[in-house]
């Protein structure tokens, strides 16, 4: 347990050395190009990152926010409880929103600037980062009376300034309220920059909206241009099962099992390929354990033309046979069979991923300088098609989050095919 | 006498503790005053509606249900106490109000009242 005491009351203490030594908590806001290195950090023992700044030291604003962030990042420093402060890393200078904040270079490790920062705040060594926002109530509402009492009726009113959820069909024909809710760009266990506006029954999704991509308005980093040489197996598909690997991680953390997905975050981030024994034996681990039944066995079907429309493994999930290496000569030499599941549920998805890293390591194993000619299959969609509201209609929260994390959505990657679409 | 100052004595020890132990809270963090952090975290958007909301208390039926045969089990109590003196004509008795109530519960049971969704 950390004690966060406010400057000035134990500052300097016994109590605010002790917390001034636990890992420094760290909210991270991965902007362009930022989101494989903020989950870098996850991998190391000083920065311990954390999904709601109510539990957080520490700010990282990474990279270049898109303009659409700057209102969500002041509204989250906010809540951070004192003391509290910001560390830009890349990103303007100085920065946009946070005059006072440590500022670090791109390219260099801020985890020492991170540490150094949270033990002075804590300490009271130097100042806590001051409120962003006017110290206003952001729903302002007074009542007719002398003392604030009485106003519009509940039903359709609006007492203390935000209206009343309203009533709407619910699945066995009752009338019942539909609460509107906004789960923002920085929602721990969605893809950063995801805005979904869902209509809550209980626990019930029951519409969903999707928010225009931030990254839309933003430089997107053009596509890599292709070098003379075409590229090796070697390294298209060790890059395919890294791309995986880190998907893995991440979602065995939001399936409730850190410490493996630690495990596999470290697999992902070495440089030198791991074995496929190894991906092969956390498949069957993952199987006997039954922890892939727990995940979402029969949950957030998408089959058919939803399948197809968000292409690569979430088709192949499905049943269809679509794989832009199936047909190509090279990887038809090796004896390449893709891997394919009829269920089209989130226990599906991450079978043929895992089948996927598994095949992806033995063939670089195999065939390491072998040359790729022509197209070559992404590792992930691109697009996010508008199907994905439908997918997530009718499922419960928790069943419509492993469905999210399952499809493994990029939103910068959405962001590039769409300009790629219209130039 | 003895018994209500001990009675005295536990509950103004826990009044104590809980009276300590809310102060030691506010003295660590007070309760945040500046208006903006009071907002729930969703993600980084404020709030679109009223926290209030009503919720279906799915498990209704299933309260029904066991105060029906709650009150089958109060019916047995007063049974239990003269059984052994009665013999095989209470057990028989018995048996026969059982039976209707299982009749009962293998209705509900098909009319599917006993499914979660």
């Amino acid at each position: 347990m950390v004690v966060k005491t406010e400057t000035g009351g134990g500052a300097g203490g016994p109590v605010a050395r002790r917390a001034a030594a636990a890992p420094a908590r760290v909210f991270a806001v991965p902007g362009v190009g930022a989101r494989r290195d903020v989950q870098d950090l996850r991998a190391r023992q000083d920065v311990e990152l954390v999904d709601a700044p109510r539990h957080a030291d520490v700010l990282l604003l990474a990279g270049l926010l898109p303009p659409a962030w700057l209102k969500p990042a002041a509204r989250v420093h906010d809540q951070m409880p004192r003391p509290r402060g910001v560390v830009c890393w890349g990103g303007p200078s100085p920065p946009r929103l946070f005059p006072t904040a440590v500022q670090v270079p791109r390219h260099e490790d801020p985890v020492n600037a991170i540490v150094d920062l949270h033990r002075d705040v804590v300490t009271g060594a130097r100042a806590s980062e001051p409120p962003v926002q006017p110290d206003h109530p952001p729903a302002p509402w007074r009542g007719v009376g002398p003392h604030s009492q009485g106003g519009e009726g509940m039903m359709g009113g609006r007492p203390y300034g935000r209206p009343m959820a309203m009533r709407a069909e619910a699945r066995d024909g009752l009338q019942l309220d539909r609460v509107p809710v906004w789960v923002g760009p920085f929602f721990g266990p969605f893809p950063p920059g995801l805005t979904l506006r869902v209509g809550l029954q209980g626990d019930v999704v029951q519409e969903v909206a999707m928010d225009a991509n931030p990254f839309l308005r933003t430089l997107v980093a053009p596509p890599p241009v292709p070098g003379p040489e075409p590229p090796t197996i070697a390294a298209i598909e060790g890059a395919r099962a890294h791309h995986h690997l880190r998907w893995l991680a991440d979602a065995l953390r939001v399936a409730g099992l850190p410490a493996l997905g630690l495990r596999v975050l470290r697999l992902a981030v070495d440089a030198t390929p791991p074995d496929p024994g190894t991906v092969r034996r956390l498949g069957r681990f993952l199987e006997r354990t039954r922890a892939l039944c727990l995940v979402g066995r029969g949950v957030g079907p998408v089959i058919g033309e939803a399948a197809l429309a968000f292409g690569g493994p979430v088709a192949r999930a499905a049943g269809h046979e679509r794989d832009a290496r199936l047909g190509h000569p090279t990887y038809r030499d090796l004896g390449f069979a893709p891997a394919i599941r009829a269920e089209g549920d989130v226990r599906a998805r991450w079978r043929v991923r895992i089948a996927e890293t598994v095949a992806s390591l033995e063939l670089a194993r195999r065939a390491p300088d072998r040359a790729v000619e022509g197209r070559v299959e992404p590792f992930a969609g691109g697009r996010i098609p508008g199907a994905i509201t439908e997918v997530l209609t009718g499922l419960e929260w928790g069943d419509a989050v492993t469905t999210i994390v399952s499809l493994d959505l990029d939103l910068e990657a959405d962001a590039r095919a769409r300009h790629g679409d219209a130039a | 006498m003895a018994s209500l100052g001990a009675a005295l004595t536990v509950f103004l020890a826990g009044l104590l503790a809980h009276l300590a132990l809310r102060w030691a809270g506010d003295a660590m963090r007070p309760p945040e005053s500046f208006e903006p952090g009071r907002l729930p975290f969703a993600g980084g958007r404020p709030p679109e509606a009223h926290a209030w909301s009503r919720f279906h208390v799915r498990y209704y039926a299933m309260a029904l249900l066991f105060l029906a045969f709650d009150m089958e089990m109060v019916f047995m109590y007063p049974w239990a106490v003269v059984f052994v003196e009665e013999g095989l004509k209470a057990f028989v008795e018995m048996l026969m109000f059982i039976v209707i109530l299982v009749l009962g519960i293998l209705y509900t049971w098909r009319e599917g009242a006993l499914e979660w969704s």
